[in-house]
């Protein structure tokens, strides 16, 4: 038995649409993207397994807290943790929904960052997170 | 006098090269974003000034001194059993509150790692008390 061979054409991919696809990608990178601020200070963040995401970024602001035991609030360097009550006193009144987010060096000690907590407290600004890295799921 | 008119072409703006630069700029953008770097430990602060009195059978207290050793109300643990007991304290008891004091040199990782636990257990309620000077 003999088939006739069906006449083949060379197979084309239609380009006429990629830039639209490549486009529309583009749209959400772009949209999804929150380019770093701040620098911060070099600090190694302790690990711990059950981790929570940050749900937003807009509404964050960043301490940090390094080893020598200098603090930094959104790039802002404090000298005396009291003024850690105005600055946050401030971004309380722009923002209620204001997160600060601790990045807190894991050798140093809970006194420097107590104190910061205390002003926290008092400026009003109480939903805090501490920044971890997250660890493999230990047994449940 | 007659002037002749001249042809007009259609202007064309060459579309090979957009999908190019689409893609430059699709390629910038990948690299820059970051989707969910920051993950941490939740937690609310109590208001300032707010001092609520509790039965005292509804806390318990995690102290966690200057050498990262915990005692919970009053007994020596290790770390890894904080989960545990918390949970089995939860379990007899919905209100509880688990009051975390440490002192002004406790090492942080210790504390992380003790909030860890806590978390790991379900509370809810977590206190962080004020270190003694």
């Amino acid at each position: 038995m003999k088939f006739k061979k069906k006449p083949r054409g060379v197979p084309q991919i239609p380009g006429a649409s990629m830039s639209d696809i490549v486009f529309t990608l583009l749209l959400f990178f772009m949209v999804s993207t929150v380019i770093k601020k701040f620098t911060g200070l070099p600090v190694d963040i302790p690990e711990a397994y059950k981790v929570e995401k940050l749900a937003t970024k807009t509404h964050t602001s960043y301490i940090w807290i390094d080893e020598t035991e200098t603090v930094s609030f959104d790039d802002i360097p404090v000298r005396s943790t009291s003024e850690i009550y105005d600055i946050a006193r401030q971004k309380i009144e722009r923002d209620v929904q204001l997160i600060v987010f601790l990045r807190v060096d894991r050798n140093s000690k809970m006194g420097v960052l107590n104190d910061v907590q205390q002003e926290l407290r008092k400026a009003g600004a109480l939903r805090i997170f501490y920044g971890t890295k997250s660890k493999p799921s230990a047994e449940y | 006098m007659l002037v002749e008119k001249r042809k007009t072409t259609s202007a064309d703006i060459p579309t090979a090269s957009l999908a190019d630069m689409a893609f430059l700029l699709l390629i910038f953008f990948l690299v820059v974003t970051t989707i969910g770097s920051d993950k941490g430990i939740d937690l609310v602060l109590p208001p300032e000034g707010e001092v609520k009195p509790i039965p005292p059978q509804n806390i318990m207290n995690i102290l966690i001194n200057d050498n990262g050793n915990i005692l919970i109300d009053e007994e020596p643990r290790f770390l890894n059993q904080v989960r545990d007991i918390v949970k089995e304290r939860i379990a007899r008891n919905d209100k509880l509150i688990v009051s975390v004091k440490t002192t002004r040199y406790t090492p942080y990782r210790v504390f992380v790692a003790v909030l860890d636990q806590l978390k790991q257990a379900e509370a809810k309620k977590i206190s962080i008390a004020e270190p003694e000077k």
